[in-house]
């Protein structure tokens, strides 16, 4: 395989408190820093080398993942515009458990497009270890997602399952 | 008969009574005693049980004790009461904090301003030590460094105390925050480097959204930490974050702003859109690398000043201490100034920047530039002659720094008195009118507006307008018209600000023609106002028609 070429990428992490995004990034990135930078500047950025793909031209490359994990504002219209722009995507963070974690999703997504017209989305939607295969909610975020045109993915920070799959998911749409 | 029985009892009675008789009789004064003892004891007895009672009995006695003991056996009684005092003065904090405050706060004040007092000098002290110790040498060298460089001795000092030094360098797109290249003076190489460059980045943003006011957005330029400084060079797609160390002087940030530019030329249209890929930034680290080198090579060389530079400074110093010395012991006379100048081989390419001079500064110029001086000694240029305020004065000397390219000019300019170059540069204008008009023509309507503001330089003095006419036409016409000149020059004077009691008008008519009437050139020059400033008050008011 060729020498891949290195791309960087800012992706922000957004969603309500209390999703589980922090968990999140905590569960995917190498190098973790100290929470503290959330409730002081209310971002944290980290990083992820994402491994090898090659693209359908066959150019060999590798993301490498600028996380911004914002934090949880009550409004769509508390977020400081400046942490989103130079965005590639974001993902969507929602507490499966949690309904009302769901609806501030929609008008949030669009403040981002705004901001970043070209933007890859997915739907992160957590805390699957908390719920019972046959739940209900498990298909109503399949329509959420639907409804919103994101892919959505079950995670569970607390037990890994599919944290690397939708952050992969998301720098293949780049 | 009488009852014996009977008569004995009474006998009985009677001897009992004569008994009690008698005991009330000897007993009286014991059964007082006694009723007074019960009496005592039942006090006593009420005072054991009532506790107020009982404590104003013992306080005297306890007290008398307590003192008695504590004077004879001090360490035993300290033993006894030690362990009980701790305990007590805790519950007593707790109970009533604020009474206990209120009554060590004198105390403790004094004693923590004392303490407070006694620190600060003991760091005053050792600060002072180690200032002494490190500058007694280096000081005077920053000071003669900051003559030499033209900064300020303050922050030539702080350099030497306080040695500058860059040990990062980030160049990070400003949208994304994604960190585009770095170098560090250190050999380890930072592995969080990315993402210090998005948290600085997040940094960024955070003081613009949060901080600017509407409307006026405003780039943050300096994070603090430690005894670092991140210093921000902010540009258009991107910005150079520089962790620095020190106290930065005018090259730095000099440098800094000409990287930024560099860079900024060389990779805004890759930056515009900035897709992430790196591919095409893949030089940008070594021109980093480059510059970090460059520049510490720069400071290192102006740190490290050559063997020649060294000596000199000595030779300075010991010539300064001779001198000294003479003037101590043999102080001088009169006061006498002995200036030797080489002139050099450069006397004529001096000649040319002098006359080059007026291309390069403003019209506007009050100086007259004829007056200045150019000396050369050695490596060094002298700039002497009168300049008309401090502003020119400075103008003036960089325009002949930037024409000559000394590496040092000493202005010794003088400033010349303003307000005498007003008046003189008032008295030398003429206001020319064609032939028999007093219209004032635009290029002369110019001229006017250009004296205003000296006039009010000027403010407390009179100015006196002179009509003059040509020598053709009659005397009463010539000073019909030349009145009439004036009067228009002296209109257009009120109408700009000027006080109408400050101006005087005066018709000369063809009487002191300024040149001769000979050519049609001479009269046209004697059609014309002449201002004159009135020196003072005795030459105002004496018209003369």
């Amino acid at each position: 395989m060729q020498e891949p070429v290195l791309i960087k990428k800012k992706v922000c992490l957004l969603g309500s408190f209390n999703v589980g995004k922090t968990s999140l990034v905590r569960r995917f990135v190498y190098n973790v820093f100290d929470d503290l930078y959330l409730s002081t500047l209310g971002v944290k950025v980290s990083q992820k080398i994402l491994p090898a793909i090659e693209k359908p031209d066959g150019t060999v490359v590798q993301y490498q993942l600028m996380i911004w994990d914002i934090e949880g504002q009550e409004k769509f219209t508390d977020y400081l515009p400046g942490y989103f722009t130079g965005s590639a995507g974001a993902v969507l963070a929602v507490d499966l458990t949690r309904k009302n974690s769901w609806t501030i999703i929609p008008d949030l997504m669009q403040r981002f497009k705004d901001i970043n017209p070209e933007a890859a989305f997915v739907l992160a939607a957590n805390k699957l270890d908390l719920l019972p295969e046959d739940h209900a909610h498990l298909k109503e975020i399949a329509d959420f997602a639907k409804e919103i045109n994101v892919s959505h993915w079950l995670t569970s920070a607390k037990t890994g399952h599919n944290v690397e799959h939708f952050f992969h998911d998301l720098a293949s749409s780049f | 008969m009488a009852n014996p029985d009977a008569s004995f009892a009474e006998s009985s009675d009677q001897s009992r009574r004569t008994l009690d008789e008698l005991k009330a009789i000897l007993l009286s004064d014991d059964r007082r005693k006694i009723a007074l003892l019960e009496e005592k004891l039942k006090e006593l007895e009420n005072q054991l049980k009532n506790k107020d009672e009982l404590l104003s009995l013992l306080d005297p006695i306890t007290l008398n004790l307590l003192r008695k003991q504590m004077q004879t056996n001090p360490k035993e009684m300290g033993e006894i009461l030690g362990p009980a005092i701790g305990p007590a003065i805790r519950k007593q904090i707790a109970s009533a904090k604020d009474d206990i405050v209120d009554a060590l706060y004198p105390v403790i004040g004094q004693a923590i301003r004392k303490a407070v007092a006694e620190a600060m000098k003991n760091l005053a002290r050792s600060v002072n030590q180690k200032l002494d110790q490190a500058l007694s040498f280096r000081l005077l060298r920053a000071r003669i460094k900051a003559k030499l460089k033209g900064v300020s001795a303050d922050e030539a000092v702080l350099s030497e105390v306080l040695p500058f030094s860059i040990h990062e360098l980030f160049y990070i797109h400003k949208k994304s925050g994604i960190l585009l290249a770095h170098v560090s003076a250190e050999k380890q190489d930072s592995a969080v480097k990315d993402v210090i460059g998005g948290m600085l980045t997040a940094i960024k943003n955070f003081a613009q959204d949060a901080l600017s006011k509407e409307g006026s957005p405003q780039d943050l330029n300096v994070i603090e930490y430690d005894d670092f400084q991140i210093y921000l060079e902010n540009g258009r797609y991107a910005f150079i974050a520089v962790v620095i160390s020190g106290v930065p002087n005018d090259l730095f940030y000099r440098k800094i702003k000409e990287l930024e530019t560099q860079l900024h030329k060389r990779y805004a249209g890759l930056l515009r859109d900035f897709s992430g890929d790196m591919r095409r930034l893949e030089e940008l680290p070594s021109e980093l690398e480059k510059f970090l080198r460059e520049f510490q090579r720069t400071e290192t060389r102006s740190e490290h000043a050559p063997l020649w530079a060294k000596v000199a400074v000595s030779f300075l110093i010991i010539a300064a201490l001779i001198i000294g010395i003479r003037y101590l012991f043999f102080p001088p006379s009169p006061p006498q100034q002995t200036i030797t100048v080489n002139k050099t081989a450069k006397a004529l390419q001096l000649e040319s920047i002098l006359d080059k001079l007026s291309d390069h500064l403003p019209a506007s110029l009050q100086t007259d530039l004829k007056n200045l001086k150019l000396i050369v000694d050695g490596r060094v240029l002298y700039l002497q002659g009168r300049a008309a305020n401090e502003n020119e004065k400075v103008k003036i000397a960089r325009v002949v720094a930037e024409l000559s390219g000394f590496p040092v000019i000493v202005n010794e300019l003088t400033l010349s008195n303003p307000q005498k170059t007003v008046v003189e540069k008032i008295n030398k204008t003429r206001i020319y009118f064609q032939k028999e008009s007093s219209r004032i023509l635009p290029n002369e309507k110019k001229k006017i507006h250009s004296l205003i503001p000296l006039f009010q330089q000027i403010s407390d003095q009179k100015i006196r307008l002179i009509g003059h006419s040509d020598s053709l036409g009659s005397d009463l016409l010539n000073l019909n018209i030349s009145q009439k000149r004036a009067e228009a020059v002296r209109q257009l004077l009120i109408e700009n600000g000027i006080e109408q009691n400050r101006i005087e008008v005066v018709a000369k008519g063809r009487k002191e023609p300024l040149v001769s009437n000979r050519s049609e050139k001479e009269r046209a020059l004697n059609r014309c106002v002449v201002f004159k400033v009135l020196e003072n008050t005795s030459d105002a008011g004496t018209r003369a028609h």
